[in-house]
């Protein structure tokens, strides 16, 4: 237990004097500024839901492009930063990328604000060894933004020739996940 | 309205927060009931609290006491020598946070 006066306890006809109540304040301060809290009190189901999860957008069908700057990918997401500097992970994933032509890069990338002209946050760079090869595509960024609004999107670029797709289905979405950790 | 507690007499409460015996000392002036008269302890002869949980028929429940006796054992004694007059009754009128009753009421 944390609390700065653990253990308080009283029977009948215990008089409230001003050290008791003073220690009963004391105690009800350290939990507003979270220092009586004892190590794990606090259970997931007691967290808020956007605690943790502050958005995820998903889509379930695949996305190709030809151009050789990144294009949006419909997939992104807006979300409130909360105050107090926590860091954000940003997560974007697709069971794979490819690309029609042999030996071409297909990029995977994410971006605070919009593709190609917002600010290029992280890059997933996938080389294809022949035509459709399927290669993961996953791309993380961890940041630190000022609280307020934000939208995270993702882009895809071909470099070399052919469509460079992002795979996604019903049973297979690719996401972007972003969470204050 | 019980308005003082009364000197040396045990009473039943709802269960304490803790299960080790409870103690305070009051020797500053704290007005009392002894033998129907209206007391103040002082420094010369403090009154202690007591408290303790016990459990009685599946039940949850702390004897209290407030006395000038310092020995913290023989009021255990005392507490667990009082076990058996405890009724179903008292133990179902303190079931509530805030309520209590004398064993011998």
């Amino acid at each position: 237990m944390s609390l700065p006066n653990p253990g308080m306890d009283a029977v009948p006809f215990t008089p409230l004097t001003a050290e008791f109540l003073d220690d009963m304040i004391e105690n009800i301060e350290s939990l507003s500024s979270g220092t009586g809290f004892a190590n794990n009190a606090i259970g997931a189901s007691k967290l808020a839901t956007s605690a943790i999860t502050l958005g995820y957008a998903q889509i379930t069908s695949d996305f190709g492009t030809t151009s050789g700057t990144a294009v949006s990918a419909g997939l992104g997401v807006t979300v409130t930063i909360p105050s107090g500097g926590r860091k954000v992970r940003i997560t974007a994933f697709s069971s794979y990328l490819s690309s029609s032509s042999a030996v071409t890069i297909t990029d995977m990338t994410l971006w605070d604000g919009t593709v190609a002209s917002g600010t290029q946050l992280a890059l997933c760079r996938t080389t294809s060894g022949g035509s459709n090869y399927a290669i993961p595509g996953i791309v993380s960024a961890i940041v630190t933004p000022s609280a307020g609004s934000k939208t995270y999107n993702v882009g895809v670029s071909n470099i070399g020739g052919g469509t460079s797709t992002l795979h996604a289905s019903s049973t297979s979405p690719a996401y972007i996940l972003v969470e204050a950790i | 309205m019980k308005q003082y507690a009364e000197h040396d007499r045990i009473g039943i409460c709802h269960a304490l927060r803790g299960d080790d015996m409870y103690t305070a000392v009051f020797s500053g002036g704290y007005p009392y009931l002894r033998d129907g008269m209206v007391v103040r302890s002082n420094s010369k002869a403090p009154i202690y609290s007591y408290g303790k949980n016990y459990e009685k028929d599946g039940t949850k429940f702390a004897f209290f006491i407030w006395t000038t006796e310092s020995d913290e054992s023989k009021i255990t004694q005392q507490f667990e020598q009082s076990l058996d007059e405890v009724t179903d009754q008292q133990l179902s009128q303190v079931s509530g946070n805030g309520s209590f009753c004398y064993i011998d009421e």
